[in-house]
């Protein structure tokens, strides 16, 4: 099967999370992390990222996977800007 | 453990780490800028990913400092500092030059980070620091 492009496995990530999980899992997991396999719509979970990712892969090394911060609207948090002021000053 | 680092010409802590390509080869990296502003483990120019050979690693979407969102791909990765390796989450770029470390990196590996203005920076182990804050208190 050929792999989605990187905005289908966020857009599907999203949908499935949003009709699936996201009422359950912001009541209950707040701020824990998630990885979903776009393909089974399969879901793990850790308070780290990195025991999410390692627990899916374990479970379907060939998934295509979606991280998210349960209750945040990033995984993650960068600290420059999307005009990309800082890139170019570092 | 105690590992002096140093500022850039800007101004930015930095250290230096070690990335395993998929083969097992270590790839050092130089003037790691520890970003303390960024929360997770360790970012990369994309290209230099594809030299280094990574496993892939989940899409994810990230905030930037003017809360907008971005969608990034990651790999899944080992890093070597110092005696230690952990493997975790490692964004890739497009657009920025610099290879980051943040919170992340310094929660796995277990590291404080220390500035002692104007010219020391060096990464210590926590358990240290804890231990001073025993004393201290």
């Amino acid at each position: 099967m050929e792999k989605p492009s990187p905005d289908e496995i966020v857009e599907r990530g999203e949908r499935i999370y949003n009709e699936k999980y996201r009422e359950e899992y912001e009541r209950k997991y707040r701020d824990s992390f998630v990885v979903i396999d776009i393909r089974t719509e399969d879901i793990w979970r850790s308070q780290k990222p990195e025991k999410a990712v390692e627990a899916a892969k374990k479970k379907a090394p060939e998934g295509v996977f979606y991280l998210i911060r349960v209750g945040s609207p990033g995984a993650f948090r960068m600290s420059y800007t999307s005009d990309d002021v800082y890139a170019r000053a570092l | 453990m105690y590992t002096p680092g140093h500022f850039d010409r800007q101004g930015n802590p930095c250290t230096q780490v070690e990335v395993r390509g998929l083969d097992g080869r270590k790839h050092p990296l130089d003037d790691v800028v520890i970003d303390t502003g960024f929360s997770g483990f360790l970012q990369m120019p994309k290209s230099l990913a594809a030299v280094i050979r990574l496993e892939d690693g989940p899409m994810v979407e990230s905030t930037l400092a003017d809360n907008r969102k971005i969608a990034m791909e990651t790999a899944y990765g080992t890093v070597d500092f110092q005696r230690y390796s952990r493997r975790g989450v490692i964004m890739l770029s497009e657009a920025l030059p610099r290879v980051l470390v943040g919170m992340d990196f310094l929660r796995i590996f277990r590291l404080a980070l220390v500035v002692l203005p104007p010219s020391e920076v060096a990464l210590i182990d926590q358990n240290l620091v804890s231990g001073l804050a025993r004393i201290g208190g």
